[in-house]
C-alpha cells in the first residue's frame, strides 16, 4: 500500500491551486465560494487517482479536466434557476488594460453557461474543439457554434460597456 | 467589423492579459489538507528530520529541470510512491549536460518526455536510490586565482543517487532518458572522506 506524504502534496497543491481556482471561478460565473468548494473536491478526486497518473499529459491539464467536470456538475445541479453571481464592487479607479480586463471578465461571467464553458476552454485555456467535444461530451460542431455565439455575445456586451480606453473613476 | 469566427489582435491581447491565477484564500490549503487527511488520502509527513524535508523541498524546486515535466514527475512520484528514505550505499553524482545532439524538443514532445523522465525518476524513487536533484542555471564560470579563466555552458542539473558500486551507477545513468535525447551524463562517485 503506497503511502501518501503530506509535504509533497502541499507543494503540488501550492503550484497548481491558484490556476485551478481561477478556472473554477470563470466556469462558475465568478462564484468564488463555489469555485473553492469545487477545487477542494477536485483535489480529493485527484488525490484518489494521482497514483494512477501516468505522465501521459501535463499534470496541470489533468487537474483542469477534474475542474471542468466538477464545475459542470455544479452547473447542472443549479439548473435553470442559477442565480447570477454578484459582481465584485467597482474599484475606485480603473483604467487602461485593467479596465478592459475587468470589462472582459464581467462580460464572460454574464454569458450563458454553455457559451461560457466553451469560450473559457477554447479562448482562455487553449483547448481545441476536438478536446472540448470529448471533455463536454458534445459534437465538435456544437463546440464551434457555441464559441461563435459566445464571441458574438461578448462583443455585443463589450460594445455597450461603459468602460472605455479613456476610462476614469466613475 | 470583425469576423466573428476569428479573434482580432486586440481581442487576443485582451484575453492574454487576463490573469491566469487567483489568490489562494487564507487557510484554504490547510482546510483541503485536513479534509484529505480525514479521508485517509494523505498522511502527515513522517518526522524524518530536516534533511528529509529539505530533500523534498529541493525536489519541488527542481521543477522545470530538463523540461517542465521532470520536476512535476519527481514530485508526483514522491507523493504517490512509497516515499522511501534513501538507502545505504555509496553516493554518485549524475551531471546532466546538453551534449552536441541534445534536442530541446517541441511542445508536442513534452508529454512523452515527461513520461520518460517521470518513469525513470519514479523507479529510482521507489528503489530508495534518489537522494536529491537540482536544476542549475545556464553558464558556469571557471575561476582560477583572482581571474575568471573561462565561461562555459556547464551542466543543466544533477541527480544525487545511491548505488551499490560504480557499475550500477553507470547502469542507472545509461537508463536515463537524457541520453536518448542526445544529452550527456557525467557519472562521478562522491568521495566519502
Amino acid at each position: 500500500m503506497a503511502s501518501r506524504a503530506e509535504e509533497p502534496f502541499r507543494l503540488l497543491f501550492r503550484r497548481h491551486t491558484p490556476a485551478l481556482l481561477r478556472l473554477g471561478q470563470r466556469l462558475l460565473g465568478g462564484d468564488a465560494a463555489a469555485a473553492e468548494d469545487a477545487v477542494q473536491e477536485v483535489w480529493i478526486r485527484a488525490a484518489t487517482r494521482l497514483p494512477d497518473f501516468r505522465f501521459e499529459s501535463k499534470l496541470r491539464t489533468w487537474l483542469c479536466g477534474f475542474v471542468v467536470n466538477r464545475c459542470r456538475e455544479v452547473l447542472r445541479s443549479r439548473g435553470a434557476m442559477a442565480p447570477v453571481a454578484a459582481l465584485p464592487a467597482e474599484p475606485a479607479a480603473v483604467s487602461g488594460d485593467a479596465a478592459r480586463a475587468l470589462d472582459l471578465e464581467r462580460a464572460v461571467r454574464g454569458l450563458a453557461d454553455g457559451y461560457r464553458m466553451v469560450f473559457v476552454l477554447h479562448d482562455l485555456m487553449g483547448f481545441t474543439h476536438r478536446e472540448i467535444a470529448v471533455r463536454l461530451d458534445i459534437e465538435e460542431g456544437t463546440s464551434k457554434s457555441q464559441l461563435f455565439l459566445a464571441r458574438r455575445a461578448l462583443r455585443r456586451r463589450l460594445a455597450g460597456s461603459p468602460v472605455r480606453e479613456d476610462h476614469h473613476a466613475r | 467589423m470583425p469576423d466573428e469566427d476569428e479573434l482580432t489582435e486586440a481581442e487576443r491581447h485582451a484575453i492574454g492579459a487576463l490573469p491566469a491565477e487567483s489568490r489562494m484564500p487564507p487557510g484554504f490549503e490547510d482546510r483541503v489538507v485536513a479534509s484529505l487527511r480525514a479521508q485517509g488520502l494523505i498522511e502527515a509527513t513522517r518526522p524524518a528530520g530536516l534533511a528529509y524535508r529539505r530533500s523534498v523541498l529541493r525536489l519541488g524546486l527542481a521543477a522545470g529541470v530538463f523540461g517542465s515535466g521532470l520536476g512535476t514527475g519527481l514530485l508526483a512520484a514522491r507523493y504517490a510512491g512509497s516515499v522511501p528514505q534513501p538507502g545505504a550505499g555509496p553516493l554518485y553524482l549524475l551531471l546532466l549536460y546538453p551534449g552536441p545532439r541534445f534536442a530541446e524538443g517541441s511542445a508536442a514532445d513534452e508529454a512523452a518526455r515527461v513520461a520518460e523522465y517521470g518513469a525513470w525518476a519514479g523507479r529510482l524513487q521507489r528503489a530508495g536510490q534518489l537522494v536529491g536533484a537540482e536544476k542549475l542555471k545556464d553558464g558556469a564560470r571557471l575561476l582560477e586565482g583572482d581571474a575568471t579563466v573561462a565561461s562555459e555552458p556547464g551542466p543543466q542539473g544533477f541527480f544525487l543517487i545511491r548505488a551499490r558500486n560504480a557499475e550500477e551507477a553507470e547502469t542507472i545513468a545509461r537508463d536515463c532518458p537524457h541520453l536518448r535525447h542526445g544529452g550527456r551524463i557525467g557519472v562521478q562517485a562522491v568521495d566519502p572522506t
